[in-house]
């Protein structure tokens, strides 16, 4: 057999003599999360399993569709902006914009097509932009705003529902009339 | 009961007949037939409900066409086959059942998440209920959130089915990825059957274990993502490939034909990498002769599963209006040709680096590209000799291509890497762990065939 053959065999299967034992070591100290996500699996019903992968309760889903027609519009809101630094992981100015959007995305999946229309506002000018004329009571914020404050954007809104979701909450409001 | 049989249990069965219809049996390979068999059975679901959706069935009965077809299938005189039988051991068939139970563990634990997020809630779950309450006239306008609509319809047409069992509008949001996830079940069979064709049980389980033990395969069988999809079909249609070429067994060149289709139909990147198998072939007609026939017309016709998903994908986003974003349909509004002129002085420096960093790196599997790229180097003459040529230089040409598509992306480097690296090069691991076996076995042979000449 030519040496270089040789070579790539004692190579290969060296370099499979180590990867295979530190990959097993790997999933093995993975087993225990593995094996929690599997009793959550088959212990927790699916409304439970929801609410802890993605913040959204059934009370929370109860309220969205008794609040909002079929054809309305959903837009998941947080005033903390940080758009512009989204897309770089790294950057915790884009945190907040990376929040409201996985939150948009869970929301949208999870609902439709109960509503369809759903969308997401990372300040107030992008709140605006999705209230449009003849949406009253149609429309439905899901704000994430954390001050005491009533929300006032676009027109004057309706207090539906709120969701604490740990030290955090979500309000949602129907908007009443637009400005 | 009768909701799980329906589920789980017709795809195999319809698995069962196309296959039959292409001459394969069980006895043909006793550990393959099973991930076959469902590779089979998903094409014959995916494409009965497209034809049900195309004649306008009400939703409530589009589960017959399926079944319909598979009962069509089922009428057609099987091609001729050899009785053989095929053998891989008792001590291997308990390795990969084991196997199995392992991958069943973690698709199991992906029940925990519901199907909401990421790729797999944001392509092609999305997608999936809108082919049941948008089809056909708000489909195109209810795909304005999807990140790929131009992304082909195999995966969500098999949620599809889940959903008919299940019900809609009210959609389930776990259930709907079973069937997607036992396409990674059967990737760990297909490649357990294939290495083992071709390494003694030992080396054929250290290499299949691989597999098993790569977080990214782990993940692909919580979720719904396509790419598990791909390499399914990519790792059949290789391994079915060299089984054809090697014994001239035609039913086999049908069985490479159907997996190629089925990857065409998974996921995008395949076009790529059938773009590469192309190029591979043009290549090696100038140093390895045409073996079975070349492009002769009934070579040819193998190919008519994946030019028949090729049409029906471009029809399908022209219908609709759906681009790629690789195309200029991306928030600069350049095509990933421009967008490579202008950045792979600053990319092409950090793809090699993030290449060496993740095929080097001890927390993946991916080393097995390593091991590739050194057997063509180590040895030529088997990597890219007659009976192997082909297959390697469409993989490397598959490797470079998608090192390519980043240099070109729209997104952020590092984002997109980050989001999709591992997984997309993982599309390619299995086909590459097949082929490494393949070299292995031809220079472990030339060995033997050596000492055996050298004998008086």
């Amino acid at each position: 057999m030519p040496r270089l053959a040789l070579l790539w065999l004692v190579v290969g299967a060296t370099v499979f003599a180590v990867w295979l034992p530190s990959l097993g070591a790997r999933m093995v100290a993975g087993l225990g999360a593995t094996w929690a996500a599997l009793s959550r699996a088959v212990g927790d019903t699916p409304e439970q399993r929801i609410q802890r992968a993605s913040g959204i309760s059934p009370a929370l889903v109860a309220a969205i569709r008794a609040a909002l027609p079929a054809d309305g519009r959903l837009v998941v809101y947080s005033p903390y902006g940080g758009a512009e630094f989204e897309l770089d992981g790294a950057d915790p100015r884009g945190e907040p914009a990376r929040q409201v959007r996985v939150l948009f995305e869970r929301a949208k999946n999870l609902l439709y097509p109960f509503p369809r229309d759903v969308a997401f506002a990372r300040d107030a000018d992008e709140l605006r932009g999705k209230i449009e004329p003849g949406c009253e009571g149609r429309l439905l914020v899901i704000d994430g705003t954390q001050e005491p404050v009533e929300l006032t954007i676009g027109g004057r809104y309706d207090f539906v529902h709120e969701e604490p979701i740990g030290t955090a909450k979500l309000r949602l409001w129907r908007l009443r009339e637009r400005r | 009961m009768i909701q799980f049989v329906a589920e789980l249990l017709l795809p195999g069965w319809m698995g069962v007949v196309l296959l039959r219809a292409i001459g394969l049996r069980f006895c043909d390979d006793r550990i393959g037939y099973l991930a076959w068999m469902w590779l089979a059975g998903c094409l014959v679901i995916a494409a009965g409900l497209q034809l049900a959706m195309e004649l306008h069935v009400p939703v409530s009965f589009r589960w017959l066409v399926p079944v319909a077809l598979g009962g069509i299938l089922s009428r057609i005189r099987a091609l001729p086959y050899d009785r053989a039988a095929s053998s891989h051991g008792r001590c291997y068939a308990l390795f990969v059942a084991g196997g199995v139970g392992l991958c069943l563990l973690f698709v199991a634990a992906g029940m925990e998440r519901p199907c909401i997020e990421g790729d797999e809630g944001n392509i092609w779950s999305l997608k999936a209920k809108s082919l049941l309450v948008d089809w056909p006239a708000g489909f195109a306008a209810a795909q304005v959130h999807n990140l790929h609509p131009d992304y082909p319809q195999c995966n969500p047409l098999l949620q599809v089915w889940i959903h008919l069992w299940n019900g809609a509008p009210d959609f389930v949001h776990f259930e709907n990825r079973w069937i997607v996830q036992f396409c990674d079940v059967a990737l760990f069979v297909a490649v357990a059957a294939a290495l083992r064709r071709r390494l003694p049980a030992i080396a054929a389980a250290s290499l299949s274990s691989l597999l098993l033990l790569e977080p990214e395969f782990q993940g692909l069988c919580r979720t719904a993502y396509a790419d598990g999809m791909v390499a399914l079909g990519l790792v059949v249609a290789v391994d079915a490939f060299l089984r054809w070429r090697d014994g001239g067994d035609r039913r086999f060149g049908w069985l490479a034909g159907l997996a190629l289709a089925f990857a065409l139909w998974s996921k995008n990147e395949t076009m790529l990498y059938l773009l590469c198998a192309g190029i591979a072939a043009g290549m090696t007609r100038c140093w390895v002769a045409p073996q079975r026939g070349g492009w002769k017309r009934e070579n040819l016709v193998l190919l008519v599963p994946a030019a028949l998903v090729i049409a029906n994908t471009a029809i399908w986003n022209a219908r609709f209006g759906m681009k790629s974003d690789l195309l200029g349909a991306n928030p600069t509004g350049k095509s990933m040709f421009a967008l490579m002129a202008e950045q792979w002085r600053e990319r092409v420096p950090a793809m090699f680096a993030e290449a060496a960093s993740v095929f080097l790196s001890l927390a993946h599997a991916h080393v097995v590209f390593a091991v590739l790229l050194l057997g063509v180097v180590c040895v030529p003459r088997v990597a890219l000799g007659q009976r192997l040529a082909l297959p390697v230089i469409a993989l490397l040409g598959a490797l470079i291509g998608i090192h390519v598509v980043y240099v070109g992306s729209f997104l952020p480097l590092r984002m997109h890497l980050d989001t999709s690296y591992a997984r997309v090069l993982f599309q390619l691991l299995p086909a590459a762990l097949v082929l490494v076996a393949a070299i292995a076995s031809d220079v472990v042979g030339a060995r033997t065939a050596g000492h055996t000449a050298q004998r008086p």
